[in-house]
């Protein structure tokens, strides 16, 4: 029984995980309407800096918390850069070069890594604090996943709040339902889409800075994660960032159990799930069809 | 008029180009190229890259004392993605295209099988420095195919043969999902069942390749209470799961038999677990401490300020191995070098290492020791080292005869 529960809360970690790279995702298509492939190099970048700070520049774990502040913000800057620099200029053409533009992005972007921090694998260490375990119910659970298992619903609950109890959360909701007329009423739109694309880019960054510490980070990871966010944002629902989470859970849980149960076939259950959701509700669990 | 003149002119260029560019051509040896298919990014790149520097190394060596039968080799490196029918193209391209007179290659042993059947089709040699399934020069084994570096077999024999002198009994298996990680464990798991019949496998999981979070499979594994795990896991998957083990009390509960490559060493770093980690490999460099050795690792050392892996070594010797067999056969013709480089044996850093003729398979060296933090590097490094001398644990000649018929 304690093992059940142990595998429940391997599930949510990675559920966590999933969420915090996926959740910007669903935020910049929702109200953007861009599928933002480069979201993935993003996450790379931000799991890069905190690998520089921590490894290379202080030579010591315990600046963790600085790093996981100063990561997303630099790559929230660098997420800005680029909207108001180069996706800016395509929103007036078709859906295609907007996602041709985030691809090139994210080729440049994973020779730059290469060139910059090298093709062989980085590990960062842990602080001292979260290096270690705690006792779930007589079994050693990593105190770093603890951390992870409290983040995640904290920014779920964060982006609820700034979408519906903020000034900007109401017009950033209202772009995304209606671009046309909220240029209308007179709201600077261009703002308003760099404004959230540096918010989603922000979320990458946290996501990658938090990964930095429990997996080894290589210039690979950026096309890995961007299949992976993908999925859970098309079984939550494109835009819906409850459904992200949802999408996130239900993946975290099945990759959790499925490799206990069915260790043969795990991998197929990802993909079985998603074959489904897209049968039966295609835009997703918590989408909304699209409008006409 | 306009066409008379620009004839005219044309005439004169061709012959500048002949007089001036003829001579140039005539005295400039041409270089002897061998063709490196690899794969340059991804996870694959941590094996390539050192792979490729090793070759560079000994290319740089050989052209120094005047290259082979006068002439300088060259390298030419393709990126494989580590897809294969991007090997295969690429592969096709260098043979065709480019005119290399040898292929070598590449990370992948799903890659070796795809690029082996080009160099089969075109009688082009292929120098396997890398992709290690036993397949390669068992079962899919043609004229043209060779390879150093050792293979899973003899590994996986040798690792085995260690194990079984441990009171270890209840044995869980990890590896990816692919033909070398199912190699590595079955010949592993054939051996020891040989030499202790008492072992007991507990459970098995296969992950795919590069996955990033094994806390689902470090919790299952533990659960089955094993006395040791062996894995053929590497690279990214082996720093992942042995980083995110060791907060579940992994090595304190369990022995955990796995590569020891500094790929992994080097990131894990001082985070290398203290206890319970067993590593086995293809190449040490702390490993023979002989003189030629120590100044082999340090010209490595000064040239591009690493410490050599295990691919380092390979590449080097497969370049040595090229070199010597063509200046054997006083051609590049890949008939008679081949011929030259079955039953060849060229001395190294490492020992005498011998090509045997039945499988075209280096007889190369084991590597196992326990994993020990060390004051003199900032990784740790095996300590209590067994080496087995491939000839103990290669695939017995008639083994490999049965298995060829059996196809």
């Amino acid at each position: 029984m304690s093992f059940i529960v142990v595998q429940i809360l391997n599930g949510l970690t990675t559920a966590m995980f999933l969420f915090l790279i996926a959740s910007g995702l669903s935020l910049i298509f929702g109200v953007l309407g861009v599928l933002n492939f480069a979201h993935g190099s993003l996450y790379m970048v931000g799991a890069y800096f905190v690998f520089t700070l921590l490894v290379i520049l202080m030579k010591s774990p315990e600046y963790f918390w600085l790093a996981i502040i100063l990561a997303p913000i630099a790559v929230a800057a660098i997420g800005g850069a680029m909207e108001r620099g180069l996706l800016r200029r395509l929103y007036r053409l078709e859906v295609l070069y907007q996602l041709l533009l985030t691809y090139a992005v994210i080729l440049i972007a994973s020779d730059a890594v290469k060139g910059i921090w090298g093709a062989t694998n980085q590990s960062v260490p842990r602080p001292a604090v979260l290096a270690g375990s705690v006792d779930i119910m007589g079994h050693a659970f990593p105190s770093y996943n603890i951390l992870v298992l409290a983040v995640g619903p904290l920014v779920l609950a964060g982006i609820w709040y700034v979408l519906h109890r903020t000034r900007w959360g109401r017009i950033v909701r209202a772009a995304a339902s209606d671009r046309e007329m909220i240029s209308a009423l007179g709201v600077n739109v261009g703002r308003v889409f760099t404004t959230v694309f540096v918010f989603g880019a922000l979320l990458a960054g946290l996501g990658g800075a938090l990964v930095a510490a429990h997996r080894a980070i290589y210039p690979g990871m950026d096309f890995e994660i961007i299949v992976e966010s993908f999925i859970v944002v098309v079984i939550g629902g494109l835009g819906s960032i409850a459904g992200t989470f949802l999408g996130a859970i239900i993946i975290g849980q099945v990759n959790a159990f499925g490799i206990l149960w069915f260790s043969d076939y795990a991998i197929v259950f990802l993909y079985i799930i998603m074959a489904v959701v897209l049968i039966v509700r295609p835009w997703g669990l918590l989408g909304k069809p699209m409008a006409d | 008029m306009k066409a008379w003149w620009s004839f005219r002119g044309l005439a004169v260029i061709m012959a500048g180009v002949f007089l001036f560019a003829g001579p140039a051509a005539v005295n400039a040896a041409e270089p002897i190229k061998i063709g490196l298919a690899d794969v340059l990014g991804g996870g694959g790149a941590v094996y390539a890259l050192p792979g490729i520097a090793g070759a560079e190394m000994a290319v740089a060596e050989i052209n120094l004392a005047g290259g082979v039968l006068g002439r300088p080799l060259k390298l030419i490196v393709r990126d494989t993605q580590i897809k294969p029918d991007v090997a295969v193209r690429v592969a096709r391209e260098l043979i065709l295209r480019d005119r290399v007179d040898f292929l070598m290659g590449s990370v992948g042993s799903h890659i070796v099988l795809a690029i082996s059947q080009v160099a089969k089709e075109q009688k082009k040699i292929y120098m396997v420095h890398m992709g290690k399934s036993e397949k390669a020069t068992v079962e899919e084994w043609h004229p043209y195919i060779f390879r150093v570096g050792g293979n899973t077999g003899m590994i996986g024999r040798a690792a085995a043969m260690q194990a079984a002198k441990k009171p270890w009994k209840k044995y869980y298996l990890i590896g990816p999902d692919y033909e070398f990680g199912h190699r590595m464990v079955e010949d592993f798991v054939n051996k020891l069942k040989e030499l202790r019949p008492d072992v007991k496998v507990a459970g098995e999981a296969w992950p795919k390749l590069f996955t990033g979070d094994f806390s689902a499979y470090i919790t299952a594994i533990l659960r089955a209470e094993p006395d040791a795990v062996y894995t053929s896991l590497w690279g990214g998957d082996e720093i992942n799961f042995i980083k995110q083990a060791i907060p579940y009390g992994f090595f304190d509960k369990t022995n955990f038999i796995t590569i020891g490559d500094l790929d992994v060493l080097v990131p894990l770093g001082a985070g290398t677990p203290a206890k319970g980690l067993w590593l086995f490999t293809w190449y040490s460099f702390t490993y023979p401490k002989t003189e030629a050795h120590n100044a082999w690792v340090q010209e490595f050392r000064d040239k591009t300020g690493q410490y050599p892996s295990s691919g380092v070594m390979w590449g080097y010797m497969a370049v040595k191995f090229l070199a010597a067999a063509t200046k054997k056969a006083g051609t590049t013709d890949n008939e008679k070098v081949r011929a030259a480089l079955a039953g060849m044996t060229l001395d190294s850093v490492i020992g005498p290492i011998t090509i045997r003729k039945v499988d075209h398979e280096a007889v190369w060296p084991n590597w196992w020791g326990r994993a020990t933090r060390s004051d003199e590097y900032p990784f740790a490094v095996m300590s209590d080292v067994v080496l087995v001398p491939g000839s103990e644990v290669i695939m017995p000649e008639d083994n490999v005869l049965k298995m060829r018929e059996r196809k």
